[in-house]
C-alpha cells in the first residue's frame, strides 16, 4: 500500500498484535531462567511495559479517529496557524470586508467572466490576505470556513484549515444521519461509506520523504483539501443515497512552492463517498515517482472539483460543459499562489477528458501537458490536436487494450486517434480503470511526463483490432446508431445501452445477439422508425462479417498459414456468416413471419436467443420450403 | 479433435459437440491433408464455428464447392446448393437432430458456421484463445 492512512481499524490490530507480544514475555522470561539465563533478557521486562504503554496509546488514537471531534481551532492548530483571534471571535470583520471584494468581482453586465476574471478575483483576494496577519488570515477562516475554504487566492494553508473545519462539520451531520439509518436501509452502504471516507479525511496520512541527509524517514502529516463542499452538485443515486456528490480536490506536496504542479480529472461516478480512490493515483504518482518517497518539488492536486455524472447520463455533456468552465477558473485562480516558474500539466481520465476538453473552450489557458487517458471524445469537432488551439501545450493520449470507454467513442473521436497527438504504452494496463495502476506502462509515462524525463516515455501504434477484436466493430456500431438518433435521445440512451454494448465487450455476447436488447432500448426511447429492426439488423450482418473475417484470418495466421490463406479463410468465414445470418434476419425482422415459421419448424431447431430464432428460420429453409434446387436425402420432418 | 471438460475447458480427444464432429469430419474428407481448426465465432455464443484449409490445394472454389455439396451429402446432410458459383459460394446443410449452418467456400479454404441442436452441449465449445484441432500436413 502506497498511500498509508491512519485507519483505526490498522490501530487496533496493531495494539492486539502488541499485546500478543507482551503477553509472551512472561513465558520467555520463564524459560530464560529455567536455562539459567535470566540475566541476558533482563530488559524483556521493560520492552512488555513500552508494549503495554503503546498498544493503549494507539488504541486511544484509534479511537479518536473513530469519531474525529475537533474544534475550529484544532483545525487551525493543525496546519500550526495561530488561533488567538480566531478565540476572540475577530474574524468577522475580514469576513465582511472580503465579501465585498468578491461583490466588486461578481459576474455581471459587463463584468469579466471565466478563467481571466477568476484570475483576476483570486488576485484581489490575495491581495487582501497579504495585509492581513496569519492570526487575522487564521480568524477569518474560522468565522466563515465554507467561504474561505473554497476561494481562489486565499492562502492554500488557510484554505486547508478552513476545510477541515468543513469536514468536521459535515462528518458531525452526516454520522448523527447514519446513526438513524437501518442497516437494511438501501441508503445505508453509501452513507456509511461517505462517512467513513470524511472520517479519513480528518485522519493524518503517513507521508514518506528525505531527511536532509538523504535518509528515508517517515511523518504523519495532516491531509490537505483545497476544496471541499459537502453538499455541491446533484444526488447521483437517489436511491442508495441522501446526500449531494459533492466536490473535493486535495493537495499532496507543497502547492506554493512545488516547481511542478499537477491538476488530475477524474471521470463518471466521482463522488465525495469514493474520493479516496481517486485520490490514491495522485499519491502513487508522487511518490513511486522519485525512489518511492515524495518528491518536494512536485504538488498534485486531485481536483474533483465538478459534478460528475454517473453511468446513465455520461452521453449528455451537459455536465462537462459546467465542469470544464470550472475547472478552467480553477487553473486560472490559483495561478496566483503558486511559483511564477512553476509548470502545470492535467491528467485528465475518462469523462474527464472532455470535462478538459471543455475547459479549454472556456479559456483555459497556461497548461504544459495535457494527458487524456480512456477518453469518450472531446466533443463535437475537436478531432485533431490542432483543433484544441493549444499552441504551447503538449498533448498525449492513452488507450488500454478493451477500453470500453475510449471504443464506443460516446462524445467524439478518440483522442488516442487525433492527428498531432502523442499516444504513450500502457502495457500492463487494462480496461478503462488502471491507468493509474503501479508499474504500469502507462502509470511509469505519466510519472515521466510529471517529472520531466520525456526522454523516456514509451509510445503505442496498435490498432483497434490489435487491441481487441471487435472493437473497431463495437465503434461502428455506436456511430451507426449515433448517426440515426438524436443528440438529446442518444444521450438518454446511454444508460440502456452501456451494459448491453459492454457484454460484447466481455464476450458475453455476440454480434447479434444484441440485435434483440438494442431493438428493446430504441423500442423504449421511441426510436424504432428512426432504426428499424430490418437496418439495425441489415448493420449487424454487415458488422459480424466483417469481425467474423478478421478472427479467421488471425486464427489461421496463428497457426502459420501464409497470409493468402489467412485471407481465403477469412473471406470464407464471412461468406458463411453472413449467408447464415441473411435470410435468419431477415426473418426475424418479420416479426409475425418468424413466429409463424417458428411454430412450424420448432421441434428442428430450438433455442433461446434470437440468433438461435434465426437459425431455426434456416432449418425451416431446409424442411419446409423444399423448393427445386435443394437436395433433401431424407424426407420432411414429422410433424 | 477437442472436447471439453466439466469446467469448459478445452480437452484433446473428444468432439465438443455432435455438430463439430460431424462438420470436421466433412472438412477432413473434403482437405485428407489440410487443416481443420475451430475458431471463435463473433456472430452468437451459440454458434459453432470451424475452418479448414490446405494451401497445397488444386481445386477451385467452384470445384471445391461442388466436392463439398457431395461430401456432405455422402454424410447424410441435408444441401441446397442450386445456386453455388464463382461469386456465390455458399452451402446452406442441416443435418437433422445434430444441427445446420452455412459452409463458406474461398479456394484453398472452407469455413462453416452453424448453430447445433439444443442439448448439443452448448457453451462447452472452446472459447477465444482458439486452438488448433486437428492438423496434419502433406
Amino acid at each position: 500500500m502506497v498511500m498509508v492512512l491512519a485507519d483505526p481499524e490498522m490501530l487496533d490490530r496493531l495494539a492486539k498484535s502488541m499485546d500478543r507480544k507482551a503477553g509472551e514475555i512472561p513465558r520467555l522470561k520463564a524459560r530464560a531462567n529455567t536455562l539459567q539465563a535470566g540475566g541476558e533478557v533482563s530488559g524483556l521486562t521493560a520492552l512488555a511495559a513500552w508494549l503495554g504503554v503503546t498498544a493503549r496509546e494507539l488504541r486511544s488514537r484509534a479511537r479518536t479517529l473513530r469519531s474525529p471531534s475537533e474544534s475550529r481551532f484544532d483545525s487551525l492548530g493543525a496546519f500550526d496557524l495561530p488561533d488567538t483571534l480566531a478565540r476572540q471571535g475577530k474574524g468577522r470583520g475580514p469576513a465582511a470586508e472580503l465579501k465585498k471584494i468578491l461583490d466588486a468581482h461578481k459576474d455581471g453586465p459587463g463584468a469579466h467572466r471565466g478563467a481571466d476574471a477568476a484570475e483576476r478575483r483570486a488576485q484581489a483576494v490575495k491581495k487582501y490576505f497579504s495585509g492581513l496577519s496569519r492570526a487575522e488570515q487564521a480568524a477569518l477562516a474560522a468565522a466563515d470556513p465554507e467561504l474561505v475554504g473554497n476561494l481562489d487566492g486565499v492562502p492554500s494553508e488557510i484554505r486547508f484549515a478552513a476545510n477541515r473545519m468543513e469536514i468536521q462539520e459535515a462528518f458531525n451531520e452526516e454520522s448523527a444521519y447514519l446513526k438513524d439509518l437501518a442497516k437494511d436501509d438501501p441508503r445505508y452502504l453509501r452513507t456509511k461509506k461517505r462517512v467513513d471516507t470524511l472520517r479519513r479525511f480528518m485522519s493524518p496520512r503517513v507521508m514518506e520523504k528525505k531527511d536532509p541527509g538523504g535518509r528515508r524517514v517517515t511523518v504523519e502529516v495532516p491531509r490537505q483539501f483545497l476544496v471541499f463542499d459537502a453538499d455541491y452538485g446533484t444526488v447521483g443515486d437517489p436511491k442508495s443515497a441522501s446526500f449531494a456528490d459533492g466536490r473535493v480536490a486535495e493537495v499532496v506536496g507543497d502547492l506554493e512552492n512545488a516547481k511542478k504542479v499537477l491538476l488530475r480529472v477524474p471521470g463518471v461516478t466521482s463522488r465525495l463517498d469514493g474520493f479516496d480512490e481517486f485520490a490514491q493515483g495522485g499519491y502513487d504518482l508522487v511518490r513511486a515517482g522519485y525512489g518511492k518517497v515524495e518528491d518536494p518539488d512536485t504538488a498534485v492536486i486531485s481536483w474533483q472539483g465538478y459534478d460528475a455524472p454517473e453511468y446513465g447520463d455520461s452521453l449528455d455533456p451537459e455536465k462537462a460543459v459546467a465542469g470544464g468552465k470550472a475547472l478552467a477558473e480553477f487553473r486560472s485562480g490559483i495561478s496566483v499562489n503558486l511559483r511564477k516558474d512553476a509548470r502545470v500539466d492535467i491528467f485528465a481520465h475518462s469523462y474527464g477528458t472532455l470535462v478538459t476538453a471543455k475547459a479549454i473552450q472556456s479559456g483555459l489557458k497556461n497548461v504544459d501537458n495535457i494527458v487524456f487517458m480512456g477518453s469518450p471524445g472531446l466533443g463535437p469537432g475537436i478531432n485533431s490536436v490542432a483543433d484544441l488551439h493549444m499552441p504551447g501545450t503538449k498533448f498525449y493520449a492513452m488507450r488500454a487494450p478493451e477500453d470500453f470507454v475510449s471504443y464506443t467513442e460516446g462524445h467524439g473521436k478518440d483522442p488516442a486517434d487525433f492527428k498531432g497527438i502523442t499516444r504513450l504504452a500502457t502495457d500492463r494496463s487494462h480496461r478503462h480503470s488502471e491507468y493509474y495502476k503501479e508499474d504500469s506502462e502507462s502509470m511509469n509515462n505519466l510519472q515521466r511526463i510529471l517529472f520531466g524525463d520525456t526522454k523516456e516515455l514509451t509510445f503505442e501504434h496498435t490498432t483497434l483490432d490489435e487491441e481487441m477484436m471487435g472493437a473497431q466493430e463495437l465503434r461502428m456500431l455506436v456511430a451507426f446508431l449515433r448517426a440515426k438518433v438524436p443528440p438529446d435521445v442518444a444521450n438518454k440512451m446511454g444508460r440502456d445501452l452501456d451494459p448491453i454494448l459492454q457484454n460484447k465487450i466481455s464476450g458475453r455476447a455476440g454480434m447479434t445477439d444484441l440485435i434483440g436488447p438494442i431493438q428493446g432500448v430504441l423500442d423504449k426511447h421511441q426510436m424504432l422508425d428512426r432504426v428499424t429492426p430490418q437496418e439495425l439488423q441489415k448493420e449487424l450482418v454487415a458488422l459480424s462479417g466483417s469481425l467474423t473475417y478478421k478472427q479467421t484470418c488471425k486464427a489461421v495466421e496463428e497457426i502459420g498459414a501464409p497470409a493468402w490463406v489467412a485471407r481465403a479463410a477469412g473471406g470464407s468465414a464471412m461468406l458463411a456468416a453472413t449467408k447464415l445470418l441473411d435470410p435468419a434476419s431477415h426473418l426475424v425482422a418479420k416479426g409475425m413471419e418468424l413466429e409463424r415459421l417458428m411454430n412450424d419448424v420448432g421441434d428442428l431447431f430450438s433455442g433461446d436467443s434470437l440468433m438461435a430464432d434465426g437459425v431455426r428460420t434456416v432449418g425451416a429453409a431446409f424442411d419446409l420450403l423444399n423448393q427445386p434446387g435443394w437436395s433433401v436425402p431424407y424426407g420432411r420432418s414429422g410433424r | 479433435m477437442t472436447g471439453a471438460a466439466a469446467d469448459g475447458k478445452p480437452v484433446e480427444g473428444e468432439p465438443s459437440h455432435e455438430l463439430s464432429g460431424e462438420v470436421r469430419a466433412v472438412l477432413r474428407s473434403l482437405f485428407p491433408g489440410g487443416t481443420v481448426l475451430d475458431v471463435p465465432s463473433g456472430i452468437s455464443r451459440e454458434s459453432v464455428a470451424l475452418t479448414a484449409y490446405d494451401e497445397a490445394e488444386g481445386r477451385t472454389t467452384v470445384e471445391i464447392t461442388g466436392d463439398l455439396a457431395r461430401q456432405l451429402r455422402g454424410c447424410g446432410w441435408a444441401v441446397a446448393d442450386g445456386s453455388a458459383d464463382a461469386r456465390n459460394t455458399g452451402l446452406y446443410a442441416a443435418r437433422r437432430d445434430v444441427g445446420g449452418g452455412v459452409f463458406g467456400v474461398e479456394a484453398p479454404a472452407v469455413t462453416f458456421h452453424g448453430i447445433p441442436v439444443r442439448g448439443q452441449n452448448r457453451g462447452d465449445r472452446p472459447t477465444p484463445p482458439f486452438r488448433r484441432t486437428d492438423t496434419s500436413t502433406r
